[in-house]
């Protein structure tokens, strides 16, 4: 790795992840699209590839950057065919190996980053290379006229592209390009090597006569450079604008994609770029033509941003980025809540002082001064917030890329449709959210849908759907997964969980559809008829509930045998953090905000020194008084001899310390607060409640209002 | 609005000169630097639209100049000025990011029409 980049690392691989999740979407997108759609994605795949390897390429990570370059290379030849070949290519699994493709990129990545061996070259790499290279070979036969008579026996080549076999041929567009400078330039072989150099990044120069190392020498045989380069001919036309001493320029197509911005050869001084652009984009909006010349990935980089960067929206508005870290986040919504609270107290305070002196305005006026910054704490409150969310979308690649590589594999037909992943949810749910959703839907796809002969003989389409959508609902986000395959029997269910010993017979009776269905989410009970490796082990749908439960969300299910199954899921759309410290007190589990401890250590009740039956502690030489938080809560504790050291946590309330006896520390945590409803929140020494990874909830504890009576 | 030009050159007849030919030609010239070292500050300070660039100073050479000015901003645009004779500094400053050369001795449309073909205007 280049030393000197180290320190963009961290930037650089947040964004290469980036680019390796939308290439695994866009991939299953291009297998699904119709051809109109095909121009747009493949667009998107190139320019995405086309930074990867320009990344990889500032870090010093050849090898990744040299994959990158080879995938980019095959989407360049993809755009260059015709649809019919194309699509003939899709339907041969084509995508199959670019997604290996993709996932090797990704694994290089890592071994060069972390300078462990590179991973093998994944064989259906040269089945990719092998068929990209038989399609260009067809495709250019097929638009040579003197062979079109082949065109009518097409079908048995198109069929030969399924079978892996064929030399490599050259990529696409391919130009053929000559420059002669000027014969008055003073230095000919340098501005040649100055137009060497910027075509050179523009695409890549597949042969050049004289070679780059005979510029630098000086030598320029007849004032005349040729060139054969893969590049977009409004790039070159550009390029060659903007260099000076140029005497005249021919460029020619070499390929059928390269010959539809260029059907003739032509001098490109005598071309007009902004005219050439306009028309460009003119037929582009009118969609006209079928795949128009694009913009080259060099181009549109350009006009990208550098750090953080540009957002292009649908309509063409940029809003500008910036990459933060989340932790910061935590950290500022953290800070916000603290802040909230002292101005709340502050406030309440200044209202009861002003009550009592109703005589003194400035007392008023304290008050009056201290709503307003209440209201603008708020605003802030608010934006750090919004700040924090992310879209559904932002998580649901590698969920899409589960689900097809599964259907694959089981021999499902599947139609996975995502519907609304705009919606915004904040990150920490997000980061949470992705194993569960991923978990149902690879349920849905391993034992909801059927194998399209079993759909089929019972009358559905061969092609299982599985839905998802999004939409937010006030407060809350509401997320469906439905599929339509074979449902679940809430009969089956019942007997499962009396076999299991998790009901009694009785029970299992008085229990209605809906809470029978409920019993998937009991641990050990799957309704699945075969164990297998993906599922079906009867682990999985109670930590999908725990883990979403644990977020402030809930759960629920409806199904119906043979028509399927639709998990419904509510998730708050904000939510605020905690960081605690958990203690056990007998048998239940509290939580202490990690901001209030100064302190954890083990002492034994016969070294407190006794002052007027108050126990105190000696701590960095102070006396801090002692209590049992056991007894403030009244909640039953272990039993500790005065001689054996117990744990004990001091707190710091804001104006004085305090030791808490525990019974045992479990550790900290980050999680999300809950804050408590009528009539729980009364009980004023609790800040909210939180589920621990446990799955059972605990207690944040108000430390401040513990010692405020 | 005027493009700024920032000129670099040793030998205050040069400066005079380029400034004279930019000023004909409706650019602004919103500084002049004697050597390399200076080139960098002022480039930092005034970020100029495009630098013409001496090859030969003292204290640090227009290459190296301009290899430092492009690792602060990779998008500058850089115009070397060289001599006959310098092929291989003008090749240098060329793959460390210079975007054009115009060979001394010079006449004032041979350097704006270089200008305005790298600013694009």
């Amino acid at each position: 790795m280049n030393p000197e980049a180290i320190k963009y690392l961290g930037v650089f691989t947040t964004e290469a992840q980036e680019h390796l999740d939308r290439l695994n979407d866009l991939l299953i997108r291009l297998e699904k699209s119709q051809a109109e759609s095909l121009g747009s994605i493949h667009e998107e795949l190139m320019r995405r590839a086309h930074s990867l390897k320009g990344g990889a390429a500032m870090m010093g990570l050849t090898a990744s950057a040299q994959m990158a370059h080879r995938f980019e290379d095959w989407i360049i030849a993809l755009r260059g065919l015709p649809d019919e070949i194309e699509s003939s290519l899709l339907s041969a699994k084509l995508v199959d190996g670019l997604l290996t493709a993709v996932d090797h990129i990704g694994q290089l990545l890592q071994a060069e980053i972390d300078e462990t061996p590179q991973p093998e070259r994944p064989p259906l790499l040269e089945r990719i290379a092998r068929q990209v290279s038989s399609a260009q070979l067809l495709a250019e036969r097929l638009t040579t006229p003197k062979n079109s008579e082949e065109v009518a026996t097409e079908s048995p080549s198109l069929a030969a592209l399924h079978e892996e076999a064929s030399p490599p041929p050259p990529l696409t567009p391919r130009f053929r390009l000559s420059l002669t400078i000027e014969p008055s330039s003073p230095m000919p072989a340098l501005r040649a090597f100055l137009a060497h150099k910027k075509l050179d990044a523009l695409g890549t120069i597949l042969s050049s006569r004289p070679s780059a190392d005979e510029l630098r020498s000086g030598k320029l045989p007849g004032g005349t450079l040729e060139l054969e380069l893969s590049a977009d001919f409004i790039d070159i036309a550009r390029a060659i604008h903007s260099l000076t001493e140029i005497a005249q320029t021919e460029i020619a197509a070499l390929d059928r994609n390269a010959a539809e911005s260029c059907p003739a050869p032509r001098d490109l001084l005598a071309v007009n770029v902004d005219a050439l652009v306009a028309e460009v984009a003119a037929a582009k909006n009118a969609q006209t033509s079928k795949k128009p010349p694009t913009l080259s990935p060099a181009a549109i980089d350009s006009r990208g941003g550098k750090e953080g960067g540009v957002i292009r929206g649908e309509r063409g508005e940029i809003s500008r980025t910036l990459r933060v870290k989340a932790e910061l986040l935590d950290t500022v919504l953290d800070s916000m809540g603290d802040f909230l609270i002292s101005i709340a107290r502050m406030r309440s305070l200044a209202a009861q002082t002003a009550k009592a002196h109703t005589d003194d305005r400035r007392l008023l006026q304290m008050f009056e001064g201290l709503d307003a910054l209440h209201i603008d704490a708020r605003t802030l409150h608010n934006q750090v917030l919004s700040a924090r969310l992310m879209p559904l979308a932002s998580i649901m690649g590698p969920i899409t890329r589960a689900a097809r590589d599964l259907a694959r594999t089981r021999g499902r037909e599947l139609d996975f449709s995502i519907n609304g992943d705009e919606v915004m949810l904040d990150h920490a749910v997000l980061e949470v959210l992705g194993a569960p959703l991923l978990h149902i839907i690879r349920n849905a796809v391993d034992h909801g849908l059927e194998s399209p002969d079993e759909r089929a003989s019972t009358g559905k389409s061969r092609t299982g759907h599985i839905w998802l959508t999004a939409r937010r609902e006030q407060a809350h986000i509401l997320l469906r997964i439905a599929d339509d395959g074979r449902g679940m029997s809430a009969q089956k269910l019942k007997e499962k969980a009396i076999a299991r010993g998790l009901i009694s017979k009785s029970q299992s009776e008085t229990l209605s559809e809906r809470a029978a269905l409920r019993l998937c989410f009991l641990h050990g009970l799957s309704t699945a008829e075969t164990v297998s490796d993906i599922s079906g082990r009867g682990v999985g749908m109670d930590v999908v509930r725990r883990a979403i439960e644990g977020i402030g969300g809930h759960i629920d299910l409806a199904s119906r045998p043979n028509q399927g199954t639709t998990w419904t899921i509510t998730l708050p759309y904000t939510v605020a953090i905690v960081q605690a410290l958990f203690v056990r007190l007998g048998e239940t589990a509290f939580g202490i905000p990690t901001p209030r401890i100064a302190h954890v250590d083990m002492a034994a009740a016969d070294t407190f020194i006794d002052s007027h039956g108050q126990p105190y502690l000696s701590w960095r030489g102070t006396l801090v008084p002692v209590f049992d938080l056991g007894a403030m809560l009244r909640v039953d504790t272990d039993f500790w001899p005065s001689n054996r050291p117990r744990p004990v946590v001091i707190v710091d309330s804001g104006e004085r310390q305090f030791a808490l006896l525990v019974d045992a520390l479990i550790g900290t945590q980050r999680s999300i607060l809950r804050l408590l409803k009528p009539p729980l929140n009364l009980i004023g020494c609790l800040t909210g409640v939180t589920i621990r990874t446990s799955g059972l909830p605990a207690f944040i504890l108000d430390v401040r209002r513990l010692f405020s009576r | 609005m005027a493009k700024r030009v920032l000129i670099v050159d040793d030998a205050i007849f040069m400066r005079d000169m380029i400034r004279d030919i930019f000023t004909a030609d409706g650019f602004e010239v919103v500084g002049e630097a004697v050597h390399g070292l200076e080139a960098i500050e002022k480039y930092k300070e005034l970020s100029p639209d495009f630098v013409t660039m001496d090859i030969v100073m003292p204290f640090k050479s227009g290459i190296e100049a301009t290899r430092e000015i492009i690792k602060f901003d990779p998008a500058a645009k850089i115009i070397m000025c060289s001599a006959l004779g310098q092929e291989a500094l003008v090749m240098e400053a060329i793959e460390s990011g210079a975007s054009d050369f115009v060979v001394k001795p010079f006449r004032s449309e041979d350097v704006l029409a270089v200008v305005h073909k790298v600013l694009g205007v």
